[in-house]
């Protein structure tokens, strides 16, 4: 793990194009870096990892503990309803994407076809052609993939819930919402620190969508992120010094970012006993 | 108890929602193109398996299943040698001190984003001239897994008391054999647990394989599905559902076979993050 960053930070500072030999290489010092301030699509990109990661993990979030909710005190066909809609989450992701930019496609796509039969005729749009709603149609595929996944994780958190206390508290004339607030929400606490935790670096890392969906685009970049922005750079348009300067930002925002949540959660430190 | 009567109807979008897609994708990969532009939702009135025998053969999508297969075997054998042996031999043979160390270390490396590593990855791929070739794909995918490999199984192995490997050792056992005998397999739920894991990241993931086996005759499942689909079947949908469905199939009847470890080895995974 130590071998490729420590191989990529003096690429950061050059100018190489992936094809001349490593000798030929030109230092270009703090150049790509300076660059990098006044490149729009960097910008763009960057703006869109901080705006895509937000949003996709505290909708993700939310969804995922509702839906676990919801299935907790279902009874009817629990096994086969935990089975099936776990399901978009063991999709490799590539079909996801793929079966997502089918179903909003403007010429085959069910999305348009439902909206028409409803009668809303107007709504109906090119939804990840169009640069108005594409990075939102991108975000809706981000969490139908990872709300089962997270839904999983919070189901097995919700085991450790004691029913007692549940019981307890509605002894006492605690309604619903307020059981969730007082006790079944506070004894998620850890889980939902890891679950937030694994989002946020999902979320930096968001590469597939996007990759597959819009390339970055439609317009300028209206759905670009770092990830694919780092890949285009290097290897479609060979400018391997520039994409690793790329590269160092993401991993020293991914390092910050990290070290924010922890200390805002604090993640790993004991928690405090409820009684 | 209102929350409980909007229950039903709740689930049932919730199918639609998240299996809808599904559904419609598999049942449409039989229709031909026209029916698939004309009438979106309806059912096909024949079914039609062309669409399968192009994406599998002109596809190529057979070829890339069986690259696919060989590359997941050849990373999973190397991680979990590679992996097994490193836990056991920090749990046995290091102080505490170094043992936190080695482990905080493997934790912060398993942080660092695969996007962030990519260029300097297909530089050593390219430099040790592995592009484009199997082993090179699975020596990252190697690289990459160990650690994790590495962190649960030394886990396990460091709940197991002490004694039980020193009388292996006492009734004669090598240090080997110790392992092979003793230490594996009392770890086999961890070694099943990781498999699965790791399993799932090798056989999906997308960026790296297309980088260092994006072109060629070796690409796996996931891109060589993305070079059918942008290349020659971007219009031709009923192909293109068809491959998708091929590339979704295995990891649906793995997923049926294995449902219950999945679910605890994410569970576990979560809990390592």
């Amino acid at each position: 793990m130590v071998l490729p960053i420590v191989a990529e930070l003096p690429l950061a500072f050059s100018n190489w194009n992936g094809v001349s030999s490593l000798s030929t290489i030109r230092l270009v010092g703090l150049g790509n870096f300076r660059l990098l301030f006044h490149d729009p699509e960097f910008n763009a990109a960057l703006v869109h990892n901080l705006v895509f990661t937000a949003v996709t993990a505290v909708t993700t979030l939310v969804l995922a503990v509702a839906v676990a909710l919801l299935l907790e005190q279902t009874r009817l066909f629990r096994g086969f309803l935990r089975t099936v809609l776990f399901l978009p989450a063991v999709l490799p992701i590539v079909v996801v994407a793929f079966i997502w930019e089918w179903v909003y496609a403007p010429d085959i796509g069910i999305l348009n076809a439902f909206l028409n039969d409803v009668g809303l005729h107007s709504l109906t749009t090119a939804w990840i052609g169009n640069a108005h709603t594409a990075f939102g149609a991108i975000i809706v595929v981000q969490d139908w993939a990872a709300v089962p996944f997270f839904m999983v994780i919070v189901l097995a958190g919700l085991q450790t819930v004691p029913l007692e206390l549940e019981e307890a508290a509605e002894l006492d004339g605690a309604h619903y919402v307020q059981r969730l607030r007082y006790v079944v929400i506070p004894h998620l606490r850890p889980v939902l620190t890891v679950v937030g935790a694994l989002l946020v670096f999902w979320g930096f890392q968001q590469f597939l969508n996007v990759y597959v969906m819009t390339a970055g685009g439609p317009g300028f970049y209206s759905t670009q992120v770092l990830a694919v922005y780092i890949y285009q750079l290097a290897f479609l348009y060979d400018r391997f010094g520039y994409a690793a300067a790329v590269a160092i930002v993401l991993l020293l925002i991914s390092i910050a970012t990290g070290l924010v949540y922890f200390r805002v959660t604090r993640f790993g430190r004991p928690q405090e006993q409820l009684n | 108890l209102a929350y409980r009567i909007g229950a039903p109807p709740l689930i049932a979008i919730l199918l639609v929602l998240s299996l809808g897609p599904i559904v419609w994708l598999a049942y449409s990969s039989f229709k031909s193109l026209g029916s698939i532009i004309a009438q979106p939702f309806s059912l096909p009135k024949q079914l039609l398996f062309s669409n399968y025998s192009s994406a599998w053969t002109e596809g190529n999508l057979g070829r890339d299943l069986v690259n696919s297969v060989v590359v997941s075997a050849l990373s999973l054998a190397i991680m979990m040698i590679c992996g097994s042996l490193a836990g056991y031999a920090i749990t046995r043979y290091t102080t505490v001190r170094i043992r936190f160390g080695v482990l905080f270390f493997l934790l912060v490396g398993q942080m660092i984003p695969g996007q962030v590593i990519v260029i300097p990855l297909f530089l050593i791929i390219k430099e040790l001239h592995l592009l484009n070739t199997y082993v090179g794909l699975a020596l990252v995918y190697a690289a990459l897994g160990t650690p994790f490999v590495t962190f649960l199984m030394q886990a396990y192995f460091a709940a197991v008391p002490r004694e039980l490997f020193d009388a292996a050792a006492i009734d004669g056992h090598g240090e080997l054999s110790t392992f092979a005998r003793i230490a594996l397999p009392i770890a086999r739920p961890a070694i099943a647990a990781t498999l699965i894991i790791q399993f799932l990241f090798v056989w999906n993931e997308f960026l790296l394989a297309s980088v260092i086996d994006g072109t060629g005759n070796n690409v796996t499942l996931p891109v060589g599905l993305y070079n059918a689909v942008q290349g020659p079947y971007a219009t031709a949908y009923g192909i293109a559902f068809a491959g998708a469905i091929i590339a979704l199939i295995p990891m649906v009847i793995v997923y049926a076979l294995l449902q219950k470890h999945i679910v605890r080895g994410i569970a576990l995974g979560a809990v390592k993050g």
